[in-house]
């Protein structure tokens, strides 16, 4: 595998209290189908700190098992978060009554230096969050823990 | 020209929104811009040269990654979207649920017998667990159906239910492993219910002995897991993925003739449907049926072990398997290929607006052609007995054999004109349309077609159909003749 010097991945990821909730709440709408989004925050500290979910944009019937974000609806969105002041940091998206683990699909897939969150679903309740990444262009992904920040009582 | 760069790519191009580059196409332009940023290349290209499978290019709103686009010459100025495409789906996820896994229990013997099993990474205990919950319908107990049986039976699959309504003959024997001399004339189902007890007693084998129709096929097939499409007709075939689709089972499919062998997996999660693929049968009678048309005896060992293959990894939950796909094989030349099935959003299954929503209501035997159109005339059939009183005791009929060489060379009829099918309308005015003609097949599907493409082409004589054809024919002694057909 080819490792490139210019890609580096955070050893940690801080997850704000919105992003789990953000997400959790895709993926339950999404279900029984996969849900898909985008992640943004602030990259030189690696905090993510705002979930956005997109269209699943697999066809009929077999959404429950893959996503596809659509490259212009994402390109629409990127000019969007620009004016925001956030960093372009990843993608999140459902497994439906199947474990966190990365498809051989995910893995082909994966753009090296971005961050790739799964949450797993089964009969609808929503499990751990698990966070993967690539630095190089081939060979497997790592996993990159990541610290949930719980929501403040109020 | 100027590339317009996705925020997810930027880091490995000085992390730039849009680079002006010099360029006359997308090619030279990529060429150009990963000349300067090399970093860049290793991202966007696999070693050999091809785009790796998140590049995605747009010029305005349409997709220019296919590599059609690649040397096309752009008009100055043209502005190149570089984006990825996000995608992703879900580890391949077994057929059985883990609850019904955790339900199956192996006991000593059990350990002994599928030791090789539990000894492989991707299976062990708990892929041999599912395959004992596992619970299969396996249509047809024939030629691909003698391998699917044997092969799930000894693997350890919990439930078979076989579905057969024919007996065995002794033309069986060629190729339907299953079945033995002994079990000549004996329901297939019967035989193989004996073959899978002897293989393994804990193993629940359902025989059904009746043929797969529009109105039992649900009741057969609903609350299994899994179907295996063993049959040797169209009819059987769009049935039984029709109801696969309704039901939401998927189905291994497999099919041979002659020398050439299919496999795929049909409807699985919502994937393709065998109509996807095959919108429509071939016209009746073009392309004889397996039990007409033959095949070589090791051929439906090869493809039905392919589908066992197919059925136990999706059971398990493993590898890559063949949904989607189309395995072809041709044993003859020893060469294979495997061809994408794509789903069809217009298919009446299983497309967007389906129009077919239950398989009663769907006439089968139409669209397969099976049936005597109502606008066509009605077609005179003589029963093999008939036949024979009119061969011997006259008016003097023609008779038209219109099967292959090769099926005449197995059992020839006496005193007929031979034009296969398709020189049917050039030859016509071999016939004498003063005299009576008769047409004869192997199963009496094709001679309707033989007369209906006389009709068309302006044959105005009198025309029979031999009915049930030759297969008909083989008891009837002709005493001129004396000898057995
Ligand atoms: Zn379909």
């Amino acid at each position: 595998m080819t490792l490139l010097k210019q890609c580096c991945l955070p050893d940690h990821l801080t997850f704000g209290s919105d992003v789990r909730h953000a997400i959790e709440l895709a993926a339950i709408c999404a279900y029984p189908n996969e849900a898909c989004g985008i992640l943004l925050g602030h990259s030189e500290t690696g905090t993510v700190e705002k979930a956005l979910a997109m269209e699943n944009r697999t066809g009929k019937g077999i959404s429950g098992l893959h996503y596809r974000i659509d490259p212009l609806d994402l390109y629409r969105q990127e000019r969007r978060i620009e004016k925001e002041g956030y960093d372009m940091m990843g993608f999140f998206h459902s497994h439906v009554e199947a474990e966190t683990i990365l498809s051989d699909e995910d893995e082909g897939n994966m753009i090296p230096g971005m961050i790739y969150a799964i949450l797993p679903v089964f009969h609808g309740k929503p499990g751990r969050i698990q966070t993967y990444g690539k630095t190089g262009t081939d060979g497997k992904a790592t996993e990159i823990s990541i610290r949930l920040e719980e929501k403040a009582k109020q | 020209m100027k590339i317009y760069i996705s925020a997810t790519l930027r880091i490995f191009f000085g992390r730039n929104p849009v680079i002006e580059i010099p360029g006359e196409s997308i090619g030279e332009t990529l060429n150009n811009l990963t000349d300067e940023y090399p970093e860049g290349r290793k991202v966007l290209f696999e070693e050999s040269g091809e785009l790796r499978r998140f590049v995605q290019i747009y010029i305005g709103d349409e997709n220019r990654t296919a590599k059609e686009y690649r040397n096309v010459k752009l008009p100055a100025g043209t502005e190149i979207l570089l984006l990825p495409a996000i995608a992703g789906g879900s580890p391949n996820a077994s057929l059985i649920p883990d609850d019904r896994r955790k339900a199956a229990l192996l006991d000593d013997s059990e350990v002994e017998r599928f030791g090789r099993h539990l000894l492989l990474k991707d299976i062990g205990v708990k892929g041999q667990k599912r395959i004992k919950a596992a619970r299969v319908v396996v249509a047809g107990a024939g030629a691909l159906g003698s391998p699917v049986i044997q092969y799930l039976a000894a693997a350890g699959v919990g439930t078979i239910k076989v579905v057969d309504f024919d007996d065995v003959s002794l033309e069986n024997l060629q190729s339907q492993v299953l079945h033995t001399t002994r079990d000549l004339k004996r329901p297939k189902v019967a035989s193989a219910k004996d073959k899978v007890r002897n293989i393994n007693r804990n193993i629940n084998l359902e025989a059904e002995n009746i043929k797969l129709e529009a109105d039992n096929i649900v009741s057969v097939i609903d609350g299994y897991d899994l179907v295996v499409d063993c049959t040797d007709n169209y009819k059987a075939r769009y049935l039984i993925s029709d109801a696969c689709v309704l039901c939401g089972i998927p189905e291994v499919f497999g099919a041979i003739y002659q020398f050439e062998g299919q496999v795929g997996i049909f409807n699985l999660n919502g994937g393709p449907c065998y109509r996807c693929q095959f919108p429509e049968p071939p016209e009746t009678g073009l392309v004889p049926t397996c039990a007409e048309g033959g095949a070589i005896s090791p051929l439906p060992g090869i493809i039905g072990s392919i589908q066992a293959n197919e059925a136990l990894k999706l059971i398990i939950g493993i590898g890559e398997h063949l949904d989607g796909k189309l395995l072809v094989i041709d044993s003859l030349y020893l060469q294979s290929r495997i061809l994408q099935v794509r789903k069809n959003p217009e298919c009446p299954v299983c497309g967007t607006n389906a129009a077919i929503t239950t398989v009663e209501d769907y006439d089968y035997e139409d669209f397969c052609g099976l049936k005597a159109r109502e606008e066509e005339i009605p077609i005179e059939g003589l029963t093999p007995e008939e036949l024979a009183r009119r061969i011997e005791n006259g008016p003097p009929v023609t008779l038209v054999d219109v099967r292959e060489p090769h099926e005449r060379s197995i059992l020839r009829f006496p005193g007929v004109i031979v034009i296969p099918i398709g020189q049917l309308a050039r030859r016509k005015n071999e016939l004498n349309p003063e005299v009576d003609t008769v047409f004869i097949c192997k199963e009496g599907k094709r001679s309707i077609l033989a007369i209906n493409t006389l009709r068309e082409a302006g044959y105005a004589g009198p025309m029979y159909n031999l009915k049930g054809g030759m297969d008909a024919m083989k008891d009837i002694i002709f005493t001129h003749e004396g000898a057995w057909l």
